[in-house]
């Protein structure tokens, strides 16, 4: 085997070491500490792409002494190393953005730790990403769940806590449904790892045994895991968990944490029950309602709300929806659409979130909208960068949501006339609400306001994270068909 | 914004402080005639019902019984619903107890036969959890740790808040009788059986039933009823928040090494030096023991800082 | 299918409890009554799992060193595994809920998630 297969198991040991050390350190150390090994992880991601695309296929990696059935397992394409690029780059990304608001916010006192969450969450995503088995799926998945808890508290406000336990609630139950679901998927195969899993199904479907077990099995991991990704209408939790916890928090929340499950979803679909169960199950057509219904809903609520950050959370609930909508589809090509919007939306929500908070800043720390007005013109890279994500949700061109759009529209023209229409429909529609609010934010934001003296400097970490999230928004349009290849490569090679 | 409400905003950004009397009225327009104090954690649901129905005018009361009545019809109906599905789905599958299975297959075969001589514990169990399927196990000590740093993030005082920690200091034994001579005669003569169990079901984790889980837990109980009884003045002595930490930290770093190595040579086919020794014996089963000693340490410290920072944010 | 239910006792037992417990955690407004909806919903997964693993006259997998020939028929190892890491799991996440709850209380003093909602609302408005 070659040098680079060893690059996930480390990545994820790296970030589980480095996650209880920062449990010692102090603020500064472990601020130096979470940057480079999120750095690291970054460049193994890349070292692991390039590798992988040079040596095509994908590598199955046992986690001991014992291949499968028997050991655990991880496993990677080339798409399961993009998104390990990917995840750990946004993190970093986030808490660049948002480490001006971190002494402020979190406390020196318990910054570290802080650094110690961030770690064990992205620990967990990768571990998400590569694993091969059901079971440790659901481990990481309890470590996401508590971590992303940790991420809210961190800010000391009451209204945190109580997103914190309203988001805990939630994400219990789906959490529970899911453990569910597994265990009666052990009880019917007799196995916990997914490729024997698969064999095992095959069986079963072929012979026709355990009907209704396999039905309620797919809707208890599916429910579960939408609860947790915040598919509409399990989304109660998502405005307040998204919009009060630190801006770094909200970053990683919205951008990292669902695509986590979404990715754990797609894998469960394409690598443990095979397209034949899941279309047979008609689960793709509940998904597909659900998520045009979130698209429509998502984007209604975010008109109504008055406040900055709900806006972008409730935005978010729409946007899981086009997500969705990909995975419902059920084809390559819709599963390709998904991942890519999951990569644009990770990038552009994150983009959202701080520079939106750049935006607040300069306005008096207000949350809601009528003080933003001229924000842009007294922060002017927030400015740029929060118009740039705004196109890029609303689907404007040169961003990379028009490319989502087009791909999402094209696949739909291949269904029934029934499934096209609506899909089409509710593309428009989704689209026409984006615009509604993103530009009446855009155009607020530019309007002439009231102009401060002083300027605010937000420090070279904030202006990094602008530019990098940007270029990422950019190039998802500009590089969007070698992108495109490289996912559809990813695929053949995910199932 | 009224002026009431900059007070109120104000205050809220001391979060830890809790609403006082003042607050509570402008909050919610009436004083509750017994406040809670920090110390009346677990009121009970029906005295707060009662609490805060009080508050509410008569209208607002009726909607509110109204709410909670559908609210009930609505849980029986979706419990309903749940257990219906589920127990259809229950009657789809394998019965209870028979041989005849998919589960079982030859997995769970060859950790019955193989599984001795390719971990080296006798108990089986062991062997699945820290050889076989050892990222798992990894990835669940690192659950507990997890949620240890979030309970410190919420419940841990802060160096600077002296007045809070002084209150808390004082009010830490409120809950049990100072220096009661029934429980500190008890606590003698218990608390080294009890830690001494502890560490053999440790040890003896991969011969019998046991392990770092199970004894961590049981040495934590030990600590806490020698807190109980002798208070934070004689625990501080040997164990606080640095302790904590260091032993964690070590714990948990050799936790992660170890299994890299094991991982790493298994994947790379490389030999490894770690042997599994003769069945029985004590020191036998290669990592098996070092790690259940890793894992007991951790659940150890774990337990006993959830104890202590419910009890006063601090170790 | 009720002989078939029957059979399957403590699984049927299991699912029952499992929404007793779903229900409890989902629709009860007070935040310690939720949390006890939750262990109850984990501990019916561990009934629901232990029971998958039983085999009729097994005994615990654990070999006796000085008759490792004997054969005896054990249960399956892999659930009591499972059980093991699912009751770590579970208690982790009651520690944060309960954390959680101390510091709701010791803010709102209420443990009513409605009650808490509306103080938390009206704390900023």
């Amino acid at each position: 085997m070659s040098w680079w297969a060893d690059i996930p198991l480390f990545s994820i040991i790296l970030c589980l070491l480095s996650a209880a050390l920062c449990s010692v350190l102090k603020a500064r150390a472990a601020r130096v500490t979470g940057y480079t090994v999120l750095a690291l992880c970054v460049s193994g991601g890349v070292m692991l792409l390039s590798g992988l695309l040079s040596a095509g296929g994908s590598v199955t990696f046992m986690m001991g002494h014992f291949p499968a059935p028997w050991g655990n397992e991880i496993r990677f394409g080339q798409l399961e190393a993009l998104l390990a690029i990917v995840f750990p780059l946004i993190m970093l990304m986030s808490l660049l953005g948002g480490a001006r608001r971190m002494e402020e916010q979190v406390t020196s006192f318990r910054e570290n730790l802080y650094y110690t969450v961030c770690l064990l969450l992205n620990a967990a995503l990768l571990s998400q990403i590569y694993t091969n088995d059901l079971f440790t799926g659901y481990v990481f998945l309890e470590i996401m769940t508590l971590a992303s808890c940790g991420l809210i508290i961190a800010r000391s406000k009451g209204k945190a806590l109580v997103s914190a336990m309203r988001y805990m609630i939630l994400n219990l139950i789906g959490s529970g449904l899911f453990l569910l679901g597994v265990i009666l998927l052990y009880d019917v195969t007799g196995h916990l790892l997914m490729e024997n899993i698969r064999q095992a199904l095959e069986k079963l479907h072929a012979g026709g045994e355990y009907k209704t077990g396999l039905t309620v099995i797919i809707a208890l991991i599916t429910v579960g895991l939408c609860v947790k990704s915040a598919l509409f209408p399990f989304h109660t939790w998502v405005p307040d968990a998204y919009s009060n916890g630190t801006p770094a928090s909200n970053a990683i929340l919205s951008s990292l944490v669902s695509k986590g499950y979404i990715v754990l979803l797609i894998k469960c679909y394409c690598r443990v029950f095979g397209p034949e169960v899941i279309s047979g199950s008609g689960i793709n057509n509940l998904i597909m309602l659900l998520a045009l219904s979130g698209m429509i809903i998502g984007s209604l609520d975010a008109i109504r709300t008055k406040e900055t950050g709900r806006m972008i959370a409730y935005s978010s609930v729409a946007q899981i929806g086009y997500i969705y909508l990909g995975v419902a589809l059920g084809s390559e090509a819709g599963y390709a659409a998904a991942i890519f919007h999951l990569l644009l939306h990770s990038a552009s929500k994150s983009l959202l979130f701080l520079s939106a908070d750049a935006l607040q800043t300069v306005s008096g720390e207000s949350c809601e909208f009528g003080p933003l007005a001229g924000a842009g013109r007294r922060a002017k890279g927030a400015g740029v960068a929060f118009t740039l994500g705004a196109f890029s949700l609303v689907g404007l061109p040169f961003t990379g949501g028009f490319v989502t759009k087009l791909l999402l529209g094209r696949e739909a023209l291949n269904r029934s006339v029934p499934v096209a229409v609506a899909v089409l429909a509710v593309l428009v529609v989704s689209t026409l609400l984006n615009i509604l609010y993103f530009l009446r934010t855009v155009i607020l934001i530019w309007s002439p306001g009231e102009t401060v003296k002083k300027r605010t400097r937000f420090g070279p970490a904030f202006g990094i994270s602008m530019i990098i999230l940007g270029t990422g928004i950019l190039a998802c349009f500009f590089l969007a068909s070698p992108l495109l290849d490289l996912i559809c490569m990813g695929l053949t090679n995910f199932s | 914004m009224s002026n009431r409400f900059r007070v109120l905003r104000a205050f809220f950004t001391e979060s830890e402080s809790p609403l006082d009397t003042d607050q509570i009225r402008t909050l919610t327009g009436s004083v509750p005639d017994n406040r809670p104090g920090d110390a009346d954690m677990l009121v009970t649901h029906e005295n707060n019902i009662r609490w805060s129905g009080r508050n509410l005018d008569n209208r607002f009361e009726k909607s509110k019984k109204r709410i909670t009545a559908v609210y009930r019809v609505f849980s029986v109906l979706a419990a309903v619903m749940i257990i219906a599905v589920l127990l259809f789905t229950v009657t789809d599958l394998p019965s209870f107890g028979g041989v005849e299975k998919p589960t079982q297959n030859e997995v769970q075969q060859r950790y019955l036969e193989k599984g001795l001589e390719e971990g080296g514990a006798t108990n089986l169990v062991a062997n699945m959890i820290l050889d076989y399927r050892a990222f798992d196990t990894l990835g669940e000590s690192n659950v507990l740790f997890m949620a240890v740093c979030t309970v410190i993030l919420l419940l841990r005082i802060s160096q600077g808040d002296t007045d809070r920690r002084l209150r808390e200091e004082n009010d830490d034994r409120h809950f049990e009788p100072k220096n009661d001579l029934i429980l500190q005669t008890g606590a003698r003569v218990l608390v080294p059986v009890i830690q001494l169990f502890g560490i053999y079901v440790i040890l003896n984790g991969h011969l019998g039933p046991g392990g770092g889980f199970s004894g961590g837990a049981i040495m934590g109980a030990g600590l806490i009823l020698y807190l109980s009884a002798f208070g934070f003045a004689r625990t501080e002595r040997f164990f606080t928040f640095r302790t904590f930490k260091t032993v964690s930290f070590t714990a948990l770093s050799f936790y992660a090494l170890s299994k890299a190595y094991s991982f790493f040579t298994g994947a790379n086919h490389l030999p490894s030096v770690i042997t599994t020794g003769t069945p029985g014996a004590i020191l036998s089963a290669g990592l098996i023991l070092p790690l259940n000693i890793a894992v007991g340490l951790v659940v150890c410290c774990t337990m006993y800082a959830f104890y202590t920072l419910f009890r006063k944010g601090d170790m | 299918m009720l002989q078939k239910l029957a059979d399957n006792y403590v699984s049927a037992a299991a699912v029952i409890l499992f929404g007793i417990g779903f229900t409890t955690l989902l629709l009860n407004k007070n935040l310690v009554r939720k949390i006890i909806g939750f262990s109850f919903m984990d501990s019916a997964m561990f009934l629901f799992l232990a029971a998958q693993g039983y085999i009729e006259g097994g005994k615990a997998p654990i070999l006796d060193p000085d008759q490792l020939t004997a054969r005896t028929t054990f249960i399956n190892p892999v659930p009591a595994g499972l059980v093991l890491t699912g009751i770590v799991v579970s208690v982790s996440v009651t520690a944060l809920m309960l954390a959680l709850t101390v510091r709701l209380y010791r803010r709102y003093h209420s443990l009513d998630i409605d009650e808490i909602c509306r103080l938390a609302g009206k704390e900023e408005s």
